[in-house]
């Protein structure tokens, strides 16, 4: 429904031409909202005078400091990256969208999960589709958090850390879960489990370290009334109010365009195909939140694959297959027996050519099919 | 168990040393005479001997050994692993050799010749002959890392 206080595209592309275009703007499906339904496609509490204040001081020196020479461990890092195309690999998942509920918290934190969890393996096709549900309204219920009150990356996180969330099949995500979902009993038996959470809130180079090495990184910012218009080029804040604040994941950085690259939660009709570029200390992008995590533990069945490769060493039990889509997976087994039975069974399908369905508990093959 | 005193030239017969059977070098050149020398114990076979673990086959949880690392050959990273031996590469495994001695398999590298494999457990011993036997079956060339004991300690199969 279109809103009475829509956001003036035309008024943002003029305020865009005194500054000579740093970025695009256009219509979309968000600036036809009103301003209420805006406040709802967020979902970070903006900070109160006090932290405001920090931010901005921050945000201050890290602009001060991306006109310095870059230091030697700056210098080490790529000049660019982005997680969607390495090697002509993407391992970002799917561009969502939250819908009319201030879940993006719960958006930004799953992205990271499930980008850290195929890129630490090496897997852009691993089957890594978390539920964002789960972590939102299963998880965040239980701390206060609904649709109308938003949330933080890193108890979102934190909860993904000690707990662990189910996959978006056994709980599929809906605005204000008006399909009624939850987490089945036993979804503990299907799950996602971060290893451990990382603070990288205001420090560039390791936020860039961190996403060529381990993963995304959620990024909240303020969120200003032309960011809704967004379709392209370097985002920084040239007209409007403060709309509330807002958490994406960061997948990637610029330095040549000084921009990092988000993925948004707003569906695939915002900016460049949902995805987009906001420049270095803008509306406190990596100055206020910037929480990833160490690794992502999965537990589940590898559905029909084919074993790729075979691995052992002398040690006790320490014998590995590679099951397509699923990287090395170690063979388990509470007897020696056991685990030299699996690991028969999986290496004669290798051999035969045949499918494998293996339940892996982090990492660990528990049990085999072979056929 | 008493040695043997025949020699053979044949990979497919007995093989002929004292101490651990061992088998016999297929190209020609003689097998050391005399069982392998004694070797310093390792810390896992200093616990194993004093008692302080319990070994594989009581329902417990094995040590961990090292993970592999090595990407598949379609991807598009196709580093080596690091060794911590030295790598082998390239050759077939020929044959394969084991006999009623506890953790004494051995696998015939198309160039390297015999190598034993890895006698650290007995399930280490087990999976690494199940990797041998899978690569002398498929004719794929496996990645292999021999100790400085001169045993294979590392198996990739593709």
């Amino acid at each position: 429904m279109a809103g009475k206080d829509r956001v003036d595209v035309g008024a943002v592309q003029r305020a865009l031409e005194t500054q000579n275009h740093p970025w695009e703007a256009a219509e979309n499906h968000l600036t036809r909202l009103s301003g209420d339904d805006r406040a709802r496609r967020l979902g970070v509490p903006l900070p109160d005078e006090e932290h405001l204040a920090l931010l901005e001081q921050r945000a201050v020196q890290l602009r001060a400091r991306l006109l310095e020479p870059p230091s030697v461990a700056a210098a080490a890092l790529p000049a660019a990256f982005d997680l969607r195309n390495i090697g002509g690999q993407n391992y970002v998942s799917g561009i969502r969208d939250q819908g009319n509920c201030g879940s993006c918290v719960a958006f930004g934190s799953v992205a990271v999960l499930e980008g850290t969890a195929r890129y630490t393996r090496g897997l852009p096709t691993l089957d890594s589709d978390f539920s964002e549900a789960h972590l939102f309204y299963g998880w965040g219920s239980t701390v206060g958090v609904n649709c109308n009150t938003g949330w933080m990356p890193l108890p979102a996180l934190t909860f993904a850390t000690n707990d662990g969330i189910c996959f978006e099949s056994e709980w599929a995500y809906t605005a204000g879960n008006t399909n009624g979902g939850s987490a089945p009993a036993n979804w503990q038996q299907h799950r996602a489990k971060a290893t451990g959470t990382v603070d990288v809130t205001n420090k560039v180079e390791d936020i860039k370290a961190h996403l060529t090495s381990v993963g995304p990184v959620t990024g909240c910012f303020v969120v200003y009334t032309d960011f809704f218009s967004y379709k392209s080029g370097v985002y920084q804040q040239t007209s409007g109010k403060v709309e509330g604040g807002h958490c994406v994941a960061i997948v990637g950085y610029d330095d040549a365009q000084q921009a990092w690259i988000i993925k948004n939660s707003w569906g695939t009709g915002w900016g460049m195909g949902g995805y987009g570029l906001i420049r270095y200390g803008q509306c406190y992008i990596d100055t206020w939140s910037n929480i990833a995590v160490t690794g992502v533990n999965v537990r589940t069945w590898t559905s029909a694959k084919k074993v790729i490769g075979g691995y052992s060493t002398g040690h006790d039990r320490n014998g590995w297959v590679y099951v397509q889509d699923n990287g090395w997976l170690h063979v388990g087994g509470t007897t020696g027996t056991a685990h030299v039975a699996m690991f028969a069974d999986l290496l004669t399908a290798k051999e035969k050519g045949a499918y494998v369905n293996a339940y892996s508990d982090d990492g660990t093959i528990k049990t085999v099919y072979a056929y | 168990m008493a040695p043997k005193t025949t020699t053979r030239t044949n990979c497919t017969t007995q093989p002929q040393v004292s101490g651990d059977p061992q088998p016999e070098v297929l190209t020609g050149a003689p097998v050391a005479d005399g069982p392998p020398p004694p070797h310093p114990l390792t810390d896992e076979e200093l616990r194993l001997l004093t008692g302080t673990v319990q070994q594989s086959g009581t329902g417990v949880a094995a040590a961990a050994g090292p993970a592999p690392t090595m990407a598949p050959p379609q991807a598009t990273t196709t580093d080596l692993p690091a060794a911590v031996g030295t790598p082998i590469t390239g050759q077939t495994v020929v044959a394969t050799y084991a006999e009623q001695s506890n953790r004494n398999a051995w696998a015939y590298l198309s160039t390297a010749g015999w190598k034993k494999l890895s006698d650290l457990t007995d399930t280490g011993s087990t999976t690494m002959t199940l990797l041998a036997a899978h690569a002398r079956a498929t004719g794929s060339a496996p990645y292999v890392d021999e100790n400085p004991a001169g045993t294979i300690g590392t198996l990739y199969v593709w």
